[in-house]
């Protein structure tokens, strides 16, 4: 008879031990999802970020690029100026 | 033995009692000659549970059968059975058994005294009291003897002397007298050698001075011999017998009576031995002695062995009157002790004893099973509880290792996550700081520009520049700074935002149109787009300033290369896409054969950069179209 309410006991130790093992693992995984969530959001914020500022800086890149080349047709009408204002200053003596 | 047992009961009962006037005036009830009745009365005044009834009549059992008074004896016998019995006072239950088969057997009502032996028994065997197992043993033994029922005397004797012989040190007194039971049931059941044999065993139990307590040994080794015809070798044991019965002739009515009753048995032997060697004389004054300590020892069983032998010398006299009477009164005795329906009241207690010890081992035997079957079923439901223990621990051990696991799992992942996270933002760190630059760069390139600008004019203003190469230089220059610093703005427009939706777009065309029509005025415009097209449609910045910048090239290209005199510029909304259409009616190209320019061929790359499509339709003198898919 002792015995039998031992076993009970035991049963009824295991089932909780069980249940609590299992209610822990499902309280994990749902922490973990609602983590992996949070975290992927901030990851697609932050590469949303990443393709607007590449694109700034693309468009930035463009502009420089096109500029470099029109600085030296500038460059080389200056140095034309310049030359210029050297004739004038020596035949006006300014 | 008994006696030595009750002695020594009252002995103990008196140093119990030492304070507990009880059991004091109990003890010298018993033990008065002449008071006993008075301490007995002032005994009983003092009695308060059952247990004390029990040891007060259990004393006065006692006291009568010493006292030879049969009646009372078993009267207050079976009272104090009835008390000692509620009260569960063994030792004093099995004395007061003993007393009243004593009683019994002295009358020669063997049935009776047989039915207390066997309860007697009964008892110790419950209790597991051994002394008492064997010495019931040993009296059954000789009431079976006494009653002339040899084979059973020599059944109990035997189980009696065989649980002595077990002894690693059997008490000598009690091995003695389960021997000498045994021994004269084989003497009267005409064995006398297995009798010799058992009497002389006796000695090697008790020797030098304690065999002055053997008469009856001495005795009955003489009645065997005597039996074998042996009479001058019987006649000695039988007087040493005499001799040591008058030597330990002690005090009180129990040693009296052992003491009659030893030499009944001794005379009556005595007197058969001279009556068979033919001296009569001697024969008759024996038989006298014999008669006497008979009639004194009050046994039915001696009178009846003096009678019997007293008719056969009569009969060796020819005395026939004496030898009719002796043999009356001997037939009368021997009837009174061995009566048929005693024989059968005996049997029946034999059977009832037996019975019972049987059923009383069926039900040991019926115990033993169940409990083997309870210690096999305890083992079994063991064998469940440690199976459960192993599964449980199994299961629990399983779920913590999978619950690990997938813990490390989720460590795992949120760790890589973090990890993209972080390169990331670090990515974005340095796209930021670059863009920062860059706006640094554009705030810088802007003022010089500006500088460059004001500069140009105030020399325009300020001197009067005839050399015609260095004034297109100068206008060049001009003009040069001036688109760059347009395009700077657009830069700066498109960097600024997030994001550039259709109506941003639309306004941002239209101002170009608007400011190329002043400076073209003979290029007609239009600008056309369709209504299904959403102000809403958002571009992402690079898309936004891709777009304006091939419209602005298109215009270029047609105002600068085609000499076009109209342009159109019409968006509009095609399979889900952006259809975007800048046409001129100017002098065309061939595509297959022109080498595309810087402009075109920047076109195709900011159009492909934002995954659209660029077509360039054109023919010489067909004007030339540009669409833009997006």
């Amino acid at each position: 008879m002792n015995l039998w309410i031992g076993i009970g006991l035991l049963l009824a130790a295991d089932f909780f031990i069980i249940f609590n093992l299992l209610s822990k693992a499902d309280d994990a995984k749902k922490k973990h999802l609602l983590k992996l969530k949070e975290s992927e959001a901030m990851r697609l914020t932050a590469l949303r970020k990443n393709s607007k500022l590449v694109e700034k800086n693309q468009i930035a890149s463009g502009f420089e690029l096109a500029y470099r080349s029109r600085l030296k047709e500038i460059n080389q009408g200056m140095v034309d100026l310049q030359l210029f204002l050297t004739i004038i200053s020596s035949k006006t003596n300014l | 033995m008994l006696k030595k047992g009750i002695t020594f009961f009252c002995f103990f009962l008196l140093l119990e009692a030492s304070g507990q006037d009880f059991k004091k005036l109990l003890v010298q009830a018993y033990l008065s000659k002449d008071s006993s009745d008075y301490y007995f009365k002032s005994a009983k005044r003092l009695i308060k549970t059952e247990a004390d009834a029990g040891e007060y009549y259990f004393c006065k059992n006692a006291r009568h059968v010493d006292y030879g008074n049969p009646d009372s004896a078993v009267l207050y016998g079976k009272t104090a059975i009835e008390k000692l019995t509620k009260a569960n006072s063994t030792t004093s239950l099995y004395t007061v058994y003993n007393n009243i088969n004593k009683v019994y057997k002295k009358q020669g009502q063997y049935d009776k005294g047989l039915h207390y032996l066997f309860e007697g028994l009964k008892l110790a065997e419950k209790e597991k009291a051994n002394n008492w197992i064997r010495y019931f043993y040993t009296q059954l033994s000789l009431n079976y003897h006494d009653f002339e029922n040899y084979s059973k005397g020599v059944y109990y004797g035997k189980k009696a002397v065989d649980l002595f012989l077990k002894e690693a040190k059997p008490d000598p007194s009690s091995t003695y007298s389960a021997l000498n039971a045994l021994a004269i049931n084989y003497d009267d059941w005409d064995k006398p050698e297995q009798a010799l044999y058992y009497h002389k065993m006796v000695f090697k139990f008790i020797k030098g001075k304690d065999t002055m307590s053997l008469a009856s040994t001495y005795n009955n080794i003489g009645n065997t011999l005597l039996k074998q015809k042996k009479y001058k070798e019987a006649e000695g044991w039988i007087n040493r017998a005499v001799t040591i019965t008058d030597l330990t002739k002690g005090s009180g009515a129990s040693f009296n009576h052992y003491y009659y009753y030893e030499h009944a048995t001794h005379y009556t032997n005595l007197a058969t031995i001279a009556s068979e060697l033919g001296d009569f004389q001697k024969a008759e004054k024996m038989f006298e002695k014999a008669y006497y300590f008979a009639k004194k020892s009050q046994s039915a069983e001696k009178l009846r062995d003096y009678y019997y032998q007293s008719s056969q010398f009569n009969k060796k006299r020819k005395n026939l009157a004496q030898t009719i009477k002796d043999q009356d009164l001997y037939i009368k005795l021997r009837d009174s002790v061995y009566r048929a329906d005693r024989a059968k009241t005996v049997a029946d207690v034999e059977a009832k004893y037996q019975n019972e010890k049987k059923e009383k081992e069926l039900l040991l035997a019926k115990n033993k099973l169940m409990l083997e079957q309870s210690q096999h079923k305890e083992k079994t439901n063991w064998l469940i509880f440690i199976s459960l223990v192993t599964v449980s621990a199994f299961v629990a051990g399983y779920l913590l290792l999978r619950q690990q696991k997938l813990k490390n799992r989720q460590q795992q992942q949120e760790f890589e996550l973090k990890n993209a996270i972080a390169a990331i933002e670090t990515q974005n760190k340095l796209q930021e700081q670059r863009l920062a630059i860059s706006r640094d760069l554009h705030d810088n390139i802007g003022a010089q520009l500006t500088f460059i600008i004001s500069s140009i004019d105030n020399l325009k203003y300020g001197f009067t520049i005839e050399n015609e190469k260095l004034k297109a230089k100068l206008s060049a220059i001009n003009v040069f700074t001036r688109n760059t610093i347009t395009e700077l703005r657009d830069t700066i427009w498109a960097m600024n935002k997030d994001e550039i939706t259709f109506l941003d777009l639309k306004t941002r065309i239209a101002n170009f149109i608007e400011t190329a029509k002043t400076a073209s005025q003979g290029t007609t415009f239009t600008f056309e787009i369709e209504d299904s097209l959403s102000d809403e449609v958002v571009f992402s910045s690079l898309q936004g300033i891709n777009i304006y910048r091939v419209i602005q090239e298109s215009i270029h290209n047609s105002l600068k290369y085609a000499e076009a005199s109209e342009i159109n510029v019409k968006i509009k909304q095609e399979q889900g896409k952006t259809n975007i259409l800048i046409s001129d009616n100017g002098k065309g190209f061939n595509p297959d054969t022109v080498v595309l320019g810087n402009g075109l061929n920047n076109m195709n790359k900011r159009i492909a950069e934002v995954g659209g499509q660029l077509t360039v339709i054109s023919q010489p003198g067909m004007g030339a179209k540009i669409q833009v898919m997006l």
